[in-house]
């Protein structure tokens, strides 16, 4: 068998995406794990539902299939560690009939230094980093996870954003109220960095061309999060993320709202009225389930789609009056400091 | 052509590292691993239902119950739940319903709650408590994939048609009606012989 043929029976095989791959040889995956200073075999975790051992090795050949280069690699293996630990429940994620996959934030200095982009276009598609690091993950979770449509991948339709999503956070630089990144929010150093990760829908955008207010701004943000249709709607304890565009965060923080204000004021305007529902719906998740809470509650009454606390928030893209939420498959997050690069 | 070709001019066919990696052994004896909580040790006095809260769950293994009276009225029965139902039962829960003769556990019918149902009955069987899970066609291929992972090799499944939610719960009552002598098979290790009696089999 040529070289070629031998490529395409990898797809064959079903170890791709569907789109074509970098052979995996030993020579590409080397220098991979050199650079983790790892000699393939430590493990990293077992991934359901196939429970496939992803060893350092495999982590890397899948890497390699993507094009990623050392750098790039390291931080697949944190987003790895991220997504197998915390409460981002990847047994749901992976066999899920929602289009739920991972949405990875990539906050502090650990995106810049591995070129992963978080300003114009930053949810793909065209950025190297964001894309090769994202389709790793996900040739991970196909290939030692096991998790294929139609077969353990029982999504309904799946989506495109199960592909790589995958980006980076910015601080908004507002006068006299500067909003720093996640990670810095998080930690309390701008040096330190942080994988956020959520099992999420591709983003849904939020289009405001003419609020120039921070309460005007935010009720359309909390107005788009609060749909009948979305898992984070009735499912309790639900992890959306809010990702607003740096302009209109700029009007938002020159107003003096802090992060902490705007998410509260999302959480608190993110309501839907229980008519929003079916009848069938509106008694099977509301009424039956918690009596005590809806049980005499009339139709107009409100039900909050997430807590405050549990909105995950962040700053990223490029010039226009745009934000985006995302969707979340119920609670699904993690979120992991990444330790100092050794070869940094 | 020039680009393609310099990403295959490094390796040979030999050189190329699988990504799939290897499946999972914990690391107790390979024996030891194995979970096989059935046959049922005597005639059942006490059934488990639990269910986790997937629309018309509930119905369905009151239905189960209603075959099951039927032709052993002489059974009690415990119920258990929990939410949300992409999480691991309550411990508490397993705990009681392990107390139990057999657990007929619903309903897996989606990716998540499949999944996590399965842990469920793994947690069970571990416990020496033979389980029936209603999964759907649809996602008997899923369940017995986690429930093998963990152990369990030959799965005992109430496969009514997909789907059982989204459906009147009547409808759902019914799918689990016309399963009616497997329900007693398995539970009872019994035909179904109308109220006449239980033929014992176990």
């Amino acid at each position: 068998m040529n070289k070629i043929a031998q490529v395409a029976a990898f797809v064959e095989e079903d170890v791709s995406d569907g789109l074509p791959i970098f052979p995996p040889s030993r020579s590409r995956i080397r220098p991979l794990l050199d650079y983790v200073q790892m000699t393939g075999s430590e493990l990293i975790g077992v991934v359901p539902p196939g429970n496939g051992m992803l060893t350092y090795e495999v982590a890397a050949a899948n890497a390699a299939m993507t094009g990623c280069s050392p750098q790039q690699f390291r931080l697949v293996t944190e987003i790895m560690k991220t997504i197998l630990g915390g409460e981002f429940n990847l047994l749901s994620i992976q066999a899920t009939t929602h289009p739920a996959g991972p949405c990875i934030l990539i906050s502090g200095p650990v995106a810049n230094e591995t070129g992963v982009q978080g300003g114009s276009g930053c949810m793909g598609p065209g950025w190297q980093a964001n894309a090769r690091i994202g389709r790793a993950v996900r040739l991970i979770l196909m290939n030692v996870g096991d998790a294929r449509p139609g077969g353990n991948d029982m999504a309904t339709f799946g989506g495109p954003a199960k592909w790589s999503l995958c980006f980076t956070d910015q601080v908004v630089p507002a006068q006299n109220n500067r909003w720093p990144t996640f990670a810095e929010e998080i930690t309390g150093s701008p040096d330190a960095s942080v994988i956020c990760a959520i099992g999420g829908e591709g983003p849904l955008n939020v289009n405001d061309h003419y609020s120039h207010t921070a309460s005007g701004l935010l009720k359309m943000v909390a107005h788009s999060l609060a749909i009948v249709g979305s898992n984070h709607s009735h499912n309790p304890r639900s992890t959306p993320m809010v990702v607003l565009g740096p302009e209109h965060a700029a009007v938002i923080a020159a107003e003096g709202f802090t992060r902490d204000d705007a998410r509260e004021f999302i959480a608190r305007h993110a309501r839907i009225p229980l008519a929003k529902w079916s009848p069938e719906s509106r008694n099977g998740r509301f009424r039956n389930r918690y009596p005590k809470l809806y049980k005499h509650a009339d139709d107009w009454d409100e039900v909050p789609v997430v807590a405050s606390e549990d909105l995950i928030f962040a700053v990223a893209g490029g010039p226009g009056k745009h934000s985006v939420v995302i969707p979340s498959f119920g609670r699904s997050v993690s979120i992991r400091q990444i330790p100092p690069d050794k070869q940094g | 052509m020039s680009a393609v070709s310099q990403y295959l001019d490094d390796w040979s066919p030999d050189d190329l590292v699988d990504p799939r990696g290897k499946k999972f052994v914990p690391d107790e004896a390979e024996a030891s691993t194995k979970v096989n909580a059935w046959p049922i040790k005597r005639l059942p006095r006490k059934v488990g239902l639990f269910s986790n809260k997937k629309p018309n769950a509930d119905a369905m293994l009151e239905q189960v119950k209603q075959c099951l009276l039927e032709v052993a009225p002489h059974l009690s029965f415990d119920y258990g739940s929990k939410e949300p139902l992409a999480e691991d039962a309550d411990p508490a829960v397993i705990q009681r319903l392990s107390t139990c003769d057999v657990v007929v556990l619903a309903s897996a019918e989606c990716g998540g709650c499949t999944s996590w149902l399965c842990r469920d009955q793994i947690s069970l069987e571990k416990l020496g408590v033979p389980c029936l899970l209603i999964a759907t066609h649809r996602f008997e291929s899923l369940a017995r994939t986690v429930l093998s992972r963990g152990g369990i090799e030959n799965p005992h499944l109430l496969v009514p048609k997909h789907p059982v939610s989204g459906i009147p719960a009547d409808e759902a009552k019914n799918k689990i009606r016309e399963l009616a002598s497997r329900i007693l098979t398995e539970v009872l290790g019994a035909e179904s012989t109308g109220t006449a009696g239980v033929k014992q089999t176990v």
